[in-house]
Formats: structure tokens, C-alpha cells, sequence
């Protein structure tokens, strides 16, 4: 019998054969990151570049990620693959790591492009904090990667990719793009409450040594804990679906 | 096979085979790649993989279809690799859920003989089926549900007998047809549609009766035929057979059988 890490590598390069050329992946993942990356990286910089590109850098992140394993959730949910999968000797565990996998490299994939697209235009990208800039790519694709994957197994493919639209959005303008003084009062407290503005301060304190939201310790154990919890949300509701 | 039925124990996915109603393979890949995907997932790797998957792709006729899409094949030709993906792992049990529905007569002749092919190599197969005809055609042993509940089990061939009879007399009657299937005595479970009465049970004691019962309430007999039940009327006596026991229920039918 295969053992749970060699099913979830089974799975993860499924996944990329079926999927990575996806029209979903494509827009969601891929051109919409790319564009508004070019966008603000022209337009953004009024605001400070130590503003705006770790939020785009985030951004790319959340949307590559999620839009990887929705479709690898999604897709196969519709077409039979997981209903093949849940035959075969591979735990649920083994199918969520796989699945989440995909995301977290199409993540740092998304970062990588924006990373590219913005060292072209700016012609500089530091890295004041490596070890926190890579705690913010790493804990900032595996949490939206298994957003986009405790989405879509809980919701049908059409209502998911609204929810995810919807909550990914959201992490634009709130924690994302926006800096924390630009919001009014009222709504301050949701920036606070999603995962993009601890992601973006991670990857902000590692890149130009500052930070918008909370200090870079806050802003780990927040993003830590938010893993955490999204990650129990996502086996929690993968197992309900794969073990009926 | 000495292990505890556990939902989701990968122990157990690796004794049985399992194709459900609905697809169950990998739309974007070819048969090949999607059968190499399983067999890898069920521990095969190298040579021994290679030649489960050449060996299943033959034996399930697939041969000229192994680098074509799944998602670009028929629906026969679907069923067939879903069943390949099913016995990659040469399982000692193979499961199927309504495996011929929605396909052709060609492709439900071609699946049967993979399935009686899989059974004569000493596996069992246990089908799960609403199609009757089917589950009596080609089972050794023929459960049939209600709720969830066995109400009959057993050889096909035994099924008929538990009726009573395999035959069954049809009479086009006027002026009371009603009142005819009453005076019947109730072995023959005479029943009404329209103006026809059914009767089962031998063809001449049935004719008799009929002719006794038209003369005591003064119907007339236009036509009569007889036929041998089908397996649905089969299993429909049985099910009023059971209903009669148990009272009325609203509940959904369904059956299965097992070869090997």
C-alpha cells in the first residue's frame, strides 16, 4: 500500500497534468495577479513602494493558490476524479495534502511572476528579513491554498467560486492594498480579522524592514494561528466529504 | 478476509474494486495516465505497473483507445476504463453500481462478458442494479431490496418459484372485470388494469377458474393469452407478495446480485 506523503505526490503531479492550463487558473491565477501587479506597480507608487508591493506580492499569492486548488478541488469534484480517488488506498489526508500542495506551489509561482514583473519596473526588490520574507511566501500560500481548498469541498464549484471571489476581493482592499489609516474606523476591525494583512506584513517586514498592520512577531503568530485554524477547517470538512 | 469494515480503511480499498454509478476516472487524462495514476495510488510501481496497465487495457478491449482522453470516449468505452481503473489492483472483489445504465445494447453485451470473464477467474462481483433482467441474467445469486432490507434472495431460477409459477393467463373481459378478479380464488392474485384481468399460475388452471368465475358473475370473456412473466412481474408479485406481509410502504426498490 502507498504511504500518505507518496499518494499526496501522486496526487499534486495529477493535479498539474489536469489542471495548470485551466481557463480558471489562467484568468484567476494568473492574468489577474499579472495585471493588477503591472497596474499599481506603475500607479501604486505614490502610495510607497514598502506599501505597495508586499500587498501585490500577497495578492498574487492569495489568487494563484486559491485558484489552483479550487479548480483541482472543484474540477474534480465534477468530473469523477475525486470520486476515483476516494477508491483508491489514498487517505483523505493524502488528497488534501496533494490538493493543498498544488496551491502552494502555484502560490510561490504567483509570487515569483509578481516578484519578476516588479523588479522589472522598479528595478530594485529588497530583502531586508529573508527568514520573515519566507514565512510570509510560505505560511501565505498554504493558508490561501487551503482556503481555496476548504471552499470547494464544502460548497459546489459555482457558489465556491463566488465565496472565493467574495472573500479574495475582500483581502484586496482590506489588509491587501489599503493601508490600515485609509480605512475608515468601522471597517478597520475586518482587516483584522482576515488573513492578508498578516500575510503582507510578513512579507513587508522581510522585504523593506517595516510594517502597516502589526509589529512582524504579532503579524507571525497571527498568520501562524490562522493556518492553524484553516487548516482544521479544511481536513475537518475534506473528511466529511471524503469519508461519507 | 479478517478485517473489520471501517469507513475510509485503505486496507479494505485495496481488497475490492469498486466502479460507482457516476464517473469515477479523470476527465483530462488519457486512459493510460489516468490507470498509471491508480495503480500507483494502490502501491504498483515499475514494470509491475506497466504491465497491470498493458494487461487491463487489453482485457478490457481498450487497446486502441488507451491514449485517448477519457473525457473524449464513449460511454461504453468510459465504463470500461472505469472498470480497468476497478481491477488495476486485481482485487479479490469487484463491486458495481448500476454498471450497464444509459448504454447501449452493444456495450452492455461487451461489459457483461467482461464481468462473466472477471467472475470465471474465480473473483467475486457483486452488482447493484434496479435493472432486473440484467441482475437475473447474469447473476449466480440474486438479493432483492426494499429499504434496505433483503426481502428475497437466492438463484434466479429459484426467485421464479417462490411465485409459484412461472406462467400467467391475460383476459380482455366485459362487464365486470372488477368483480371477476374478486370471485377468483386469491392463489391466483388475479390483477385489474382497465378492463384486463391478470391470473398467475399454470395456464389451464387459471383458464379454468377464469371461466368458472366469468359464469358465477356474469362477465363475458373476449380474449385471452397467455404468457410467461417477465422478471419484472416477477418481481413485482413479490413485492405484493412481501407488501401483503408487511403493510403498505412508500419506500424505494432496488436488488443486486453476485457472481462467483
Amino acid at each position: 500500500m502507498v504511504n500518505t506523503v507518496k499518494a499526496a505526490l501522486i496526487i499534486l503531479y495529477k493535479d498539474f497534468r489536469q489542471y495548470y492550463g485551466k481557463a480558471p487558473v489562467i484568468s484567476w491565477g494568473i492574468l489577474f495577479p499579472v495585471t493588477i501587479v503591472i497596474l499599481l506597480g506603475y500607479y501604486g507608487a505614490g502610495m510607497g513602494m514598502w506599501r505597495t508591493v508586499p500587498g501585490l506580492l500577497a495578492i498574487s499569492m492569495l489568487f494563484s493558490a486559491s485558484s489552483m486548488t479550487h479548480v483541482a478541488v472543484g474540477f474534480d469534484k465534477l468530473g469523477g476524479g475525486m470520486e476515483a480517488l476516494i477508491h483508491t488506498p489514498a487517505t483523505p489526508a493524502a488528497i488534501i495534502i496533494g490538493k493543498a500542495l498544488g496551491g502552494v506551489i502555484m502560490g510561490l509561482a504567483g509570487a515569483g511572476i509578481a516578484a519578476a514583473i516588479l523588479l522589472a519596473m522598479t528595478g530594485a526588490l529588497p530583502v531586508f528579513n529573508p527568514l520573515f520574507f519566507v514565512a510570509g511566501l510560505v505560511i501565505g500560500s498554504l493558508t490561501f491554498s487551503l482556503i481555496g481548498t476548504a471552499i470547494s469541498i464544502m460548497l459546489d464549484p459555482v457558489p465556491a467560486v463566488a465565496a472565493l471571489n467574495f472573500l479574495r476581493f475582500s483581502m484586496v482592499f482590506f489588509g491587501g492594498l489599503l493601508p490600515a489609516a485609509a480605512l475608515p474606523p468601522q471597517v478597520r476591525p475586518i482587516a483584522y480579522a482576515l488573513p492578508m494583512a498578516y500575510v503582507s506584513d510578513l512579507v513587508r517586514y522581510g522585504t523593506y524592514n517595516t510594517y502597516e498592520y502589526v509589529d512582524p512577531a504579532t503579524a507571525l503568530i497571527a498568520s501562524l494561528m490562522y493556518l492553524v485554524a484553516v487548516a482544521i477547517i479544511a481536513i475537518k470538512s475534506s473528511f466529511d466529504y471524503l469519508i461519507p | 478476509m479478517g478485517i473489520d469494515v471501517r469507513p475510509g480503511d485503505p486496507r479494505i480499498k485495496s481488497l475490492i474494486g469498486y466502479v460507482a454509478e457516476g464517473p469515477s476516472f479523470f476527465p483530462e487524462l488519457s486512459v493510460e495516465a489516468g490507470l498509471r495514476i491508480v495503480g500507483s495510488l494502490h502501491g504498483l510501481s515499475g514494470e509491475r505497473l506497466r504491465e497491470r496497465v498493458d494487461e487491463v487495457i487489453s482485457g478490457m478491449g481498450l487497446t486502441q483507445y488507451r491514449g485517448r482522453r477519457y473525457a473524449h470516449l464513449s460511454r461504453g468505452l468510459r465504463r470500461r476504463a472505469e472498470i480497468a481503473a476497478a481491477i488495476i489492483h486485481d482485487p479479490p472483489v469487484l463491486i458495481l453500481d448500476e454498471p450497464t445504465l444509459g448504454l447501449d445494447v452493444f456495450s452492455v453485451a461487451a461489459l457483461r462478458n467482461i464481468i462473466r470473464g472477471f467472475a470465471e477467474r474465480g473473483k467475486a462481483v457483486v452488482i447493484a442494479t434496479h435493472n432486473i433482467a440484467e441482475a437475473m441474467s447474469i447473476s449466480d445469486k440474486v438479493f432483492i431490496l426494499r429499504n434496505g432490507v433483503v426481502i428475497a434472495s437466492g438463484p434466479p431460477s429459484e426467485l421464479r418459484s417462490l411465485i409459484g409459477a412461472e406462467e400467467a393467463l391475460i383476459a380482455k373481459v366485459e362487464g365486470g372485470a372488477e368483480a371477476l378478479a374478486e370471485a377468483l380464488p386469491s392463489r391466483f392474485r388475479a390483477r385489474v388494469e382497465g378492463d384486463t384481468v391478470t391470473l398467475v399460475g399454470p395456464v389451464h388452471e387459471c383458464l379454468k377458474a377464469l371461466l368458472e368465475a366469468a359464469d358465477t358473475v356474469g362477465a363475458r370473456i373476449v380474449s385471452v393469452a397467455a404468457k410467461e412473466l417477465t422478471w419484472e412481474e416477477v418481481f413485482m408479485r413479490l413485492l405484493e407478495g412481501r407488501k401483503e406481509e408487511r403493510g403498505p410502504c412508500q419506500c424505494p426498490l432496488g436488488g443486486g446480485g453476485v457472481l462467483g
